[in-house]
């Protein structure tokens, strides 16, 4: 957990913070660089949802295809694993989604940092997922169907002898979801910058000898393994948070294929 | 206490290693059984490879809760 022994490629936040040193912008920079970088993914993403959303048009443009396209497949996903009543968690998965994939892929560009790689942005996203999760269950099977629920839906005497078995296990599998989301994130993630921070330096170790100041680009092929990362990693996490969802609904109108998900 | 600090110096990457080890065999097996379904029923290869994410990303938790417990115990050996 010791920042200052793993290697770490720049970023413009440190560039700043390391030419200002000693003032108080420097010190604000420093605690504040996973913010900046989430705040900048932040507003991307929001610039150009509001300027494709505005003047929708019936024959859609480029822009508005390609935006059709993404918001129609993640609607198929969450429909896909919910039924038809899937539609009303999509924009959240949804938006789970393209943050994570976005700051993902936003981390390769040069200069630049991902937010997803600290706990202190993961955590948060996981937090969110957990409340949402228990919030959605509450709301649909009321109080007392969400304890009931939780206790694993005893019907006959021989099931409810085991609920005071089944009902801790149940209330920790709970606790557990987010700590699984958020470190799984985190640790692909993390692991991802530190191993492209190690070939980088190594590049640039292997031309100092015969004083060339340009190093050998020996981490481009874990930027692209870098790229399928980012996208499988989003993707699971929006997957597991739709599944998270999708086991704490009442089971009623659910496929008996699916019932026990 | 420097016996115990060197047995959790060995022992914490050890069960990270053990647990990784569990989860590599139960992966391999995931993808393989994935990839043989894919081949009989190509035309199914998005449900399959959804449903084949989920299960890794469940396989994967395991090895996830050992790391988060190595995490929790690293601050001890110094």
């Amino acid at each position: 957990m010791t920042t200052h022994s793993t290697p770490h490629v720049l970023n413009w936040v440190k560039l700043l913070s390391e030419s200002l040193h000693g003032s108080p912008a420097s010190e604000f920079l420093e605690r504040w660089e996973t913010a900046i970088f989430s705040f900048v993914v932040t507003a991307l993403i929001a610039f150009f949802a509001v300027r494709i959303s505005r003047n929708l048009k019936l024959v859609p443009g480029r822009a508005q295809a390609a935006a059709e396209q993404v918001v129609e497949a993640i609607d198929n996903l969450v429909c896909g694993i919910m039924g038809s009543r899937g539609r009303a968690y999509t924009p959240f998965v949804g938006s789970l989604f393209l943050y994570i994939l976005i700051t993902n892929l936003y981390g390769l560009i040069p200069l630049q940092n991902s937010s997803t790689g600290y706990l202190t942005t993961t955590a948060p996203l996981a937090i969110v997922v957990f409340f949402y999760v228990q919030g959605v269950s509450i709301a649909k099977n009321g109080p007392l169907g969400y304890l009931y629920h939780l206790a694993g839906n005893p019907k006959s005497v021989a099931e409810w002898i085991f609920v005071p078995l089944n009902f801790p296990l149940h209330v920790m599998g709970e606790f557990t979801k987010p700590i699984s989301l958020m470190f799984r994130l985190y640790g692909n993630v993390m692991a991802g910058h530190i191993l492209v921070a190690v070939f980088l330096q190594l590049g640039i170790e292997m031309m100092k000898p015969i004083h060339i100041p340009v190093g050998v680009p020996l981490h481009l092929p874990f930027l692209f393994l870098e790229i399928l990362v980012g996208l499988i990693q989003a993707f699971v996490f929006a997957l597991l948070s739709t599944v998270y969802i999708a086991i704490m609904l009442p089971h009623e109108e659910h496929d008996p294929k699916e019932a026990h998900a | 206490m420097a016996n115990s600090q060197s047995m959790l110096a060995i022992f914490l990457p050890l069960s990270l290693g053990i647990a990784a080890f569990g989860s590599a065999i139960g992966l391999g097996k995931a993808v393989a059984s994935a990839m043989d379904a894919t081949a009989r029923q190509p035309e199914a290869s998005g449900k399959i490879l959804v449903n084949m994410l989920l299960g890794c990303a469940l396989i994967e938790a395991l090895t996830i809760y050992a790391f988060v417990i190595v995490l929790l115990n690293i601050g001890k050996v110094s």
